[in-house]
């Protein structure tokens, strides 16, 4: 915009100090501080199992905060989402996606039994574990993924990523949640060269 | 923008509705902690655009407003004024609503969780728990024979004795693995089994530890079973056993189960429930009140707009514009109100009209009588009773030589003096006044002289009388009658002159010829002293004779018709002409010409242009003459005037006119001189009229010399 009045231009200057308060108010606030709580990939294997099919192992580390194991164990369920993608290199730097799934897991306390199930939400299977640990170990690895493709694929680059599904908690905790950092858990990809 | 102008009302009611719909939404979605989990973040996405919309709204509209009331539009004040009243009401019961509701609800969901009720939840979760954890105790002990059992078999009994073993101790499925957890023999419940579940590395190595792992293990279609892991006494084998939970204990449990659990997921959420529920209830509360000011604006408008279109009828009529009519739109009180407005529009429009024709024709008859007025020749004033003049003609200030301001703020009976023209007019006009006032004579007649000139003006005075029939004031119409005056009475000179010439000339040439006959023939035949005086008494009749033909040929020439042979003559030499026979004869009178330089052209008789200036020349040099004294001056100016007109003046220092003969001068026979016949001025007043001119004396008394002033219509180039 160009050649702003005095008067537009205390109220913009109004509008963005107020806005940089509240940005400050926000970043600086307890709910947005970091408390422990992280996830990454730590390690990807990936094994040629035949010409158009790969098979992926992953494994990934996950720490939580202490307001996330209580939530947990008050019985509500946090559900992790792995993203993969390959993308194959185009002309002039351009990338296409030639394959996209997601792998859906949530991590849940039975106080009946004492145990911690870990549900497989895409192939509809559950594994029990004594421990939260045990638990979110379950959680951290991707074991043996097969990932197919079609012929015309060549080459590409492929790509991983966990993060924590906040739209899977309660409708209740949303609004807090979306507010928190500490709620905000993503590892951010993790790349990794196709086998030629 | 435009839409919100026009047609708003119908975007904030969908809007609210909308808005209505997701907090609904919202607050139901708040009922189930899994309820409608994917689309809240949608509904609140949703919401706040909406309420983003709907702000912008009514700030927009409150804006308008504020505007229209600063501006000072018609109905803005009161507009604001309802809409405060209206949302005022609606507001405040809104406000204590979310307060009693917020603290109520907040009560409400602490009082859901207190110690008993967790310590019942708890009670109930380790009654389940006490409930099953035998059939885990049953479940280790008889894991813990079937290891006694097999710690010594070897690999080919072991896939035998395996199955009957399960089969005694009814469980669903048995493995055994050796110490580096490799897979040795196993038994199944369930044929279709064939790889047998391996435990987690971890947990084997545990067991081979010494721990033994004794767990109940939920299952995904709701049921549950306990899973062993131990080692065989002699710790070369692990042993893994599966065994069923009844249905009764697994539905208890599991209701338990899912109880506590739901309890504590409400317990775990109770702050942020307690917070979301009050943030809708904000919502909730938030959106009642736009809709209250939104709702209140439209409300206000509604109600304000025919009230305003009245009060722009009721200006718009006040400014003369009748044509105004409002559209009845409603049928209730103020649909009445439009009705009975546009009934009396109608009927103002028509007294209107009305009042607009007898005004025209009022103006049409004032026209009339103001272009009679006019053209009339005659003055016309109308005074009043206190002497105020009201109404005069243009004739009324030609007549009396005044401008109209003369008139204006005048009073017959004011206390300052009139202006010098009308002292003598209003004089009259006074006595006539009341004259009539006593049913008088209401007719008079007055002579002034105005610049030289002398004014006869006949004055009728007659009462102006309103419907009643009570006496307004005056009507005073007056007239010039100098004309008139002068024409009757050169007529009847010129009556006098023809009678003169007709009944004295004729005897004169008899009479002088009987003279000189007598004179003839008596000469010589009587004696000498007869003979002296008959030629003395014969030469006095002839000479007297003479005089008297030169009189009447004077009379003569006075009294004939004007018969002018016009043509173009040059004032300035003519006058040349003449001037230089006096300025020659003169003697002991200093004469002086002044003329102009450039021509003076007048189309005029050169003989009677010449008589005019002869005998204007003859009377000053004969008045110097008169007064007896040396040293008298006599000269002829003659100058342009703006009008287009030639002044003529011939100035003497002679013996003067005296103030009451100076407006007689122009009569024949009356001379100011001891010698004149009286005829030479009336000769020149003649001449002059005759040339369409004007003349007029100045004198400021006896010898005190006078001057005659002609003024000439100069011919146009």
């Amino acid at each position: 915009m160009v050649g702003l009045k005095g008067r537009g231009k205390r109220q913009r200057s109004v509008l963005l100090a107020g806005t940089l308060l509240f940005l400050g108010f926000f970043c600086c606030s307890p709910s947005y501080a970091l408390s422990g709580s992280e996830l990454s990939i730590s390690e990807v294997k990936v094994e040629t199992k035949s010409e158009r099919e790969l098979e992926l192992s992953a494994t990934a580390h996950i720490a939580m905060s202490q307001e996330q194991m209580e939530i947990i164990y008050n019985g509500i369920p946090l559900t992790f989402i792995y993203e993969i993608r390959v993308k194959e290199p185009k002309p002039l730097g351009f990338k296409r996606t030639r394959l996209e799934e997601r792998l859906r897991y949530q991590l849940k306390y039975h106080a009946l039994s004492k145990q911690f199930i870990v549900k497989d939400l895409v192939k509809k299977r559950q594994t029990s574990h004594p421990t939260l640990s045990l638990a979110l170990g379950e959680v951290a690895k991707v074991r043996k993924k097969r990932l197919k493709f079609d012929e015309s694929f060549e080459k590409g680059e492929g790509s991983i990523r966990l993060w924590l599904d906040i739209e899977a908690l309660p409708a209740p905790l949303r609004i807090p949640t979306y507010l928190s950092k500490n709620w905000h858990l993503n590892s951010g990809w993790f790349y990794w060269e196709l086998p030629q | 923008m435009k839409l919100l102008k026009k047609n708003g009302l119908l975007p904030f009611l969908g809007v609210s509705l909308i808005l209505v719909v997701i907090l609904g939404l919202m607050a139901r979605s708040l009922e189930s902690v899994a309820l409608y989990t994917k689309t809240y973040t949608w509904l609140v996405i949703a919401g706040v655009v909406l309420f983003g919309f709907l702000l912008f709204q009514i700030l927009y509209y409150l804006l308008q407003l504020f505007m229209s009331v600063r501006k000072k539009r018609v109905g803005a004040k009161l507009n604001a004024r309802m809409m405060l009243f209206f949302s005022g009401l609606s507001i405040l019961p809104i406000v204590l609503f979310f307060i009693f509701s917020s603290a109520l609800l907040t009560r409400s969901i602490d009082s859901w969780f207190d110690e008993s009720l967790d310590k019942g939840f708890d009670d109930a979760l380790s009654l389940a728990q006490a409930a099953l954890e035998t059939r885990r105790i049953d479940a280790l002990q008889i894991t813990e024979y079937v290891a006694n059992r097999v710690q010594n078999l070897s690999y080919l009994d072991l896939a035998y004795e395996i199955e009957n073993l399960r089969t005694e101790v009814n469980a669903m499925d048995i493995s055994i693995f050796d110490q580096h957890g490799r897979f040795l023999a196993a038994s199944s419940k369930d044929f279709k089994k064939i790889i047998p579940e391996k435990p987690d590395n971890v947990i084997l190595m545990s067991v081979m530890q010494g721990t033994d792992y004794v767990w109940l293990e939920p299952l995904k279609d709701g049921d549950m079973r306990v899973r062993v892991i131990i080692k065989t006494p002699d710790s070369s084998r692990v042993i893994q056993a599966f065994y069923e939970i009844p249905p009764y204990y697994t539905a208890l449990g599991e209701s338990t189960q899912e109880s506590v659990e739901k309890y504590k997921q409400y317990k775990a959420l109770r702050k942020p429930l307690k917070d979301n529920m009050l943030f809708l209830l904000s919502m909730v509360t938030f959106l009642a009140i736009l809709m209250a000011l939104g709702g209140s604006f439209f409300a206000a408008r509604r109600l304000v707009t025919p009230i305003t279109r009245l009060s722009l009828a009721t200006k718009s009529i006040s400014e003369g514009h009748f044509y105004k009519t409002i559209r009845v739109k409603s049928k209730d009180e103020i649909g009445f109100l439009t009705k009975s407005f546009n009934e009396m529009v109608l009927k103002l429009r028509d007294s209107h009209r009305a009042e607009q024709e007898s005004q025209h024709l009022l103006e049409a008859q004032r026209a009339y009588l103001a272009t009679i007025l006019a053209n009339l020749s005659s003055g016309v004033l109308v005074i009043n009773r206190q002497g105020s003049i009201r109404t005069f003609n243009e004739a009324s200030l030609l007549l009396l030589g005044i401008e109209a301001d003369a008139f204006t703020a005048l009073s017959l009976y004011s206390e300052g003096e009139p202006k010098p023209k009308l002292q003598q007019f209003f004089e009259t006009l006074k006595e006539l006044i009341e004259k009539v006032e006593k049913n008088a004579s209401q007719r008079s007649e007055i002579t002034r002289n105005i610049a030289g000139k002398l004014q006869i003006l006949t004055i009728r005075v007659s009462e102006q009388r309103n419907v009643e029939g009570a006496l307004i004031g005056y009507i005073v119409v007056f007239d010039d009658i100098t004309q008139l005056i002068n024409s009757e009475r050169e007529a009847a000179w010129g009556e006098v002159a023809r009678r003169l010439a007709h009944e004295i000339k004729n005897p004169l040439t008899p009479i002088q010829l009987s003279a000189e006959r007598l004179q003839f023939k008596l000469a010589g035949k009587v004696d000498e002293k007869s003979s002296e005086l008959v030629e003395k008494s014969t030469s006095t009749i002839i000479a007297q004779v003479n005089a008297m033909k030169e009189m009447v040929n004077a009379f003569s020439q006075y009294a004939r018709a004007p018969k002018l042979n016009l043509t173009q003559i040059e004032m300035n030499q003519l006058a040349e002409e003449i001037f230089y026979l006096y300025d020659e004869s003169t003697e002991g009178i200093e004469t002086e010409l002044n003329r102009e330089s450039e021509p003076l052209w007048v189309i005029g008789d050169d003989i009677r242009l010449r008589q005019l200036l002869h005998n204007l020349l003859k009377n000053g040099v004969e008045a110097i003459e008169e007064r007896g004294e040396r040293g008298g001056k006599l000269s002829l100016t003659l100058t342009k005037e703006a009008s287009q007109q030639l002044k003529l003046v011939v100035a003497d220092t002679g013996i003067g006119v005296e103030a009451d003969k100076l407006q007689k001068m122009y009569e024949p026979y009356v001379s100011s001189k001891v010698k004149g016949s009286g005829l030479g001025l009336a000769v020149v007043k003649k001449i002059v009229e005759e040339h369409n001119g004007s003349i007029a004396i100045h004198s400021e008394g006896q010898n005190q010399g006078t001057q005659v002033e002609v003024l000439l219509p100069l011919q146009r180039v």
